[in-house]
């Protein structure tokens, strides 16, 4: 059970929300900064976005039953965005695990990565994302992959100014 | 039309996991036969897609095909065993084989737990690894291997470390084998991280997936290659659960 967080956004569909967590749990930050690292030219990441429902309360007395969205995007991009300029290649190798369709990929949060995408001196920053369906165990197809991301607007506007590429996967880790 | 040997030689390179192929060129023509030859026991996977002991009598017939083995696979996971004795066939043919392979680049030993090994199959090993020829050592789901022994091993550049636990004798004093390239994946080992950061003040390409308990050790092992480091790969699945 969990009280509805202020941090919260609302679209058409559902009640979602990004966690700066790795699990409803742990709450993540990274120990350290790249900035040190003054000839760094490539980084590459693994990590994925996991689902849980939850029940949330609002005052009024009424509650839902929603998904919630916990990943480490918010710190990645944190990281990231102060790392030392050398750094001109991210690969981002995102596994989005147990998601009930496809178009939670539309649902989840990708405002971190934009905003980081916003600044003229983000490197480019390649996603690699595969989707393992919940109820089935079956992982969607790099082709549903690929037809639903475009309905992210923000992450195609990235793309389409050359600051983003997108890859559908079928592995979860290299 | 004849193509330059290089050119046959390279394209040859494109067929090394393809073993049928090869072995058809060798039987096609003799022109063919040494080059092919050279591919097909490129890389040697002793346990799996090769038997120890038929390789080893097929190195007494034909010593030549030594100079071919560039990368060695030892995985005996189903015969671990067969390393106990040093009456064993499996590990004399093993000692066999490894006492001379003298254009080896890389060494990979899979699934073994270090400490029930016989020594003769230990000595010719660790020799193995400090032949100036070998660059290159992966190391899989092995349990307490001694790594001071690769303090003497100067020649070794990139190393990697997957699913290995409880290394023993950690040599924590500086050392001046400088790695170029890291890479550690689940491998729990107290002072694991420690006997790294005094060999990777030259590291350009650094690769961890690290488990809870040694993420708090990234800080150290960043700032010790903070100079050199151009490529980072971090894997965060095991993080969290």
């Amino acid at each position: 059970m969990q009280y509805f967080p202020s941090h919260i956004s609302l679209n058409s569909k559902y009640y979602s929300t990004v966690y700066s967590q790795l699990s409803p749990n742990i709450s993540f930050e990274f120990p350290f900064t790249l900035s040190p690292l003054s000839n760094l030219q490539k980084l590459t990441i693994w990590t994925q976005i996991d689902t849980a429902q939850e029940e949330i309360f609002f005052d009024d007395g009424i509650h839902y039953h929603d998904f919630v969205f916990y990943s480490a995007i918010p710190a990645i991009a944190l990281l990231i965005g102060l790392s030392a300029p050398s750094l001109r290649q991210v690969v981002l190798k995102i596994h989005c695990c147990e998601f009930s369709d496809i178009e939670s990929l539309v649902e989840f949060d990708w405002s971190p990565l934009i905003l980081l995408g916003d600044s003229p001196t983000c490197p480019h920053i390649e996603l690699c994302v595969s989707v393992k369906e919940n109820s089935t165990g079956r992982r969607f197809s790099p082709e549903e992959i690929t037809n639903t991301l475009p309905l992210c607007p923000g992450l195609m506007w990235m793309v389409n100014l050359g600051v983003f590429s997108i890859k559908a996967e079928t592995e979860d880790s290299g | 039309m004849v193509l330059p040997v290089d050119v046959v030689d390279h394209i040859f390179s494109f067929l090394r996991e393809d073993l049928a192929t090869l072995k058809l060129c060798i039987q096609a023509h003799p022109l063919l036969s040494g080059i092919a030859e050279r591919h097909l026991y490129h890389t040697t996977n002793l346990g799996c897609d090769l038997d120890i002991t038929q390789l080893s009598s097929l190195l007494e017939k034909n010593p030549r095909i030594r100079n071919c083995i560039r990368s060695l696979g030892i995985n005996i996971s189903h015969n671990a065993k067969s390393l106990v004795s040093a009456q064993t066939p499996v590990i004399k043919a093993l000692s066999s084989i490894l006492s001379s392979l003298p254009g080896l680049n890389k060494v990979t030993l899979s699934n073994l737990s270090w400490t029930i090994t016989h020594t003769t199959f230990r000595t010719p090993f660790i020799n193995i690894l400090q032949q100036s020829s070998v660059t290159e050592v992966h190391l899989e789901s092995i349990y307490a291997f001694p790594l001071f022994v690769l303090n003497a091993c100067q020649n070794i550049k990139t190393l990697s470390l997957s699913n290995c636990e409880d290394f023993k004798r950690f040599e924590l004093t500086p050392s001046s084998h400088h790695l170029e390239s890291l890479a550690i994946r689940s491998s729990d080992s107290p002072g694991l991280f420690d006997w790294a950061i005094n060999r990777i003040g030259s590291l350009t390409s650094l690769k961890l997936r690290p488990e809870n308990m040694e993420f708090s050790a990234l800080p150290k092992i960043l700032e010790a290659c903070a100079a050199s480091l151009t490529s980072l790969e971090l894997d965060m699945h095991d993080l969290g659960g």
